[in-house]
């Protein structure tokens, strides 16, 4: 039944207007800026916009009541859920990944794998942040009441940005960072998160599963 | 097979502003309910703790055997709303595609009978339907589930008389089979008429008065007069000015005078007067 959710919701929001024209983002950004990985990070960036938009389509169909009497459980349409955003995100960085390589052909400059690898893997942990911020809140209050959280892991970003920048902290998180193995790093950020996802799933189901609809 | 297809016993829901307080109800296999009332009385909110949209403070509820929101129980519930639950995108004819996986008992065929017998057109997006047809839509949405309790929560609100009528006899022909049952929530009583083989007026977030609809109507009968009202034996009363109307046991008719004006109640009648004041009452 999850694989059916999955499909049913990718159905009423992945074609969407709004969801296509963040994807043409995404290849814009690509193609604009000559830094590599720059679009992959939009791909993150821009899935955490996108957690909202299958939220606003609920209540807007009413599709929060139709879950409600679909004979599927409450688990499954949270499970469902996160896992359409995942696979969106996964559209978005196989999107961002061809845009990267065929302007890195266009330019003629030279690709670096690991640094490919990594930028995924910190894409992914970035995801997996957004969604247990986000998702809970959702699936517990519904868009309307909830909508400003959409923006909350941008503002978020901006803000520990504008802290090392201000605390003039940028080089020593650089510096430690770079003194960590790439491995590690891309280990340590697909693990969080898959954690990340797991968590926002497991939360949200618990909150959602005595919602009144 | 139990005998029933959802039973309520002992429902408790208290609100900041609204309460259920000590709704059971039961619904045999083979029988139409009639759920009616005022606005505002608690007929949607007893629906949707069946269904398992809200949690109540106490009470059990079972739905075709199972718990409450239990998925077994949703797998056999056929369930018509105010309005579809689409999205005003969708197309009617790509909602069997998006339900169907979801209903073992999908049948597309009857679907598709469904929307071309109430004149639904596929091409539309629902958000182009009119409220009429929204409503037909979501009967044909729940009939295509092959479901064995059919819940209708005030279909026909908005809906022209011809409209009502296909309704009904759509569901006298679900009616058929005698495993099937209905819960028809309304204010429209008259769509009950013929229909409903059980009366529950809910009131205030009781239920008022239960019994067979003939029982029910049978029972009551409504007394007018002016001038200083009764108090004995009236069950609800409604005043304009000096005149009066009470709702009354049909037997104690006779202790009122004959200068009183007794008519036969309406269901209607019982609404409105026990809306005003009311006591439980078993008809």
């Amino acid at each position: 039944m999850i694989a059916a959710f999955v499909r049913f919701d990718l159905m009423s929001w992945f074609l969407r207007r709004q969801a296509l024209l963040v994807l043409a983002f995404v290849v814009l950004i690509g193609v604009l800026l000559p830094v590599p990985g720059m679009a992959i990070m939009t791909a993150a960036l821009a899935t955490s916009l996108m957690i909202s938009t299958p939220f606003l389509g609920d209540e807007r169909g009413r599709l929060d009541v139709l879950y409600g009497v679909l004979p599927i459980s409450r688990s499954t349409v949270v499970v469902g859920r996160v896992l359409s955003i995942v696979v969106y995100y996964l559209a978005a960085a196989a999107l961002a990944t061809a845009v990267t390589l065929v302007m890195a052909t266009v330019r003629g400059s030279v690709l670096d794998a690991g640094l490919l690898l990594t930028v995924h893997a910190a894409a992914f942990a970035f995801v997996g942040v957004t969604a247990v911020l986000q998702f809970p809140v959702f699936f517990r209050i519904g868009y309307t009441r909830g909508r400003l959280m959409s923006y909350a892991p941008a503002l978020v970003t901006v803000g520990v940005l504008w802290l090392l920048q201000a605390t003039e902290s940028t080089d020593a998180v650089a510096s430690a960072a770079a003194g960590i193995s790439p491995p590690v790093v891309v280990g340590g950020c697909v693990a969080l998160g898959v954690v990340g996802l797991i968590v926002a799933a497991a939360v949200s189901s618990r909150l959602y599963r005595t919602r009144e609809i | 097979m139990t005998d029933h297809m959802a039973r309520i016993e002992d429902l408790r829901i208290r609100r900041r502003d609204f309460e259920i307080d000590g709704v059971s109800l039961d619904i045999a296999r083979g029988t139409v309910v009639g759920l009616v009332g005022p606005n505002g009385a608690g007929k949607t909110t007893i629906i949707r703790a069946l269904l398992g949209l809200i949690v109540p403070d106490s009470g059990r509820i079972e739905l075709a055997g199972h718990l409450a929101g239990s998925t077994e129980g949703l797998a056999r519930t056929g369930i018509v709303l105010d309005q579809p639950t689409a999205a005003p995108e969708w197309t009617v004819g790509s909602i069997g595609r998006r339900l169907s996986p979801f209903y073992p008992g999908w049948d597309q065929g009857r679907f598709d009978a469904l929307l071309a017998r109430l004149s639904v057109p596929t091409k539309r997006t629902v958000g182009e339907l009119s409220r009429g047809q929204g409503v037909k839509l979501s009967l044909a949405t729940a009939l295509a589930q092959s479901p064995e309790l059919l819940i209708l929560d005030e279909p026909s609100s908005g809906l022209d008389p011809a409209a009502r009528r296909e309704i009904g006899d759509i569901i006298r022909e679900f009616m058929v089979d005698p495993d099937h049952a209905v819960l028809f929530s309304t204010h429209i009583t008259s769509d009950l008429t013929d229909l409903a083989d059980e009366l529950v007026v809910v009131v205030r977030g009781r239920i008022a008065v239960r019994g067979a609809l003939t029982d029910v109507v049978d029972d009551f009968a409504v007394v007018r007069g002016d001038g200083p009202p009764p108090t004995g034996g009236v069950l609800g009363l409604q005043r304009r000015g000096d005149r009066w109307t009470a709702l009354i046991r049909i037997e104690e008719t006779a202790s009122f005078g004959r200068e009183a004006v007794i008519d036969a109640a309406s269901v209607d009648d019982i609404i409105i007067h026990l809306g005003a004041e009311h006591e439980e009452v078993h008809a």
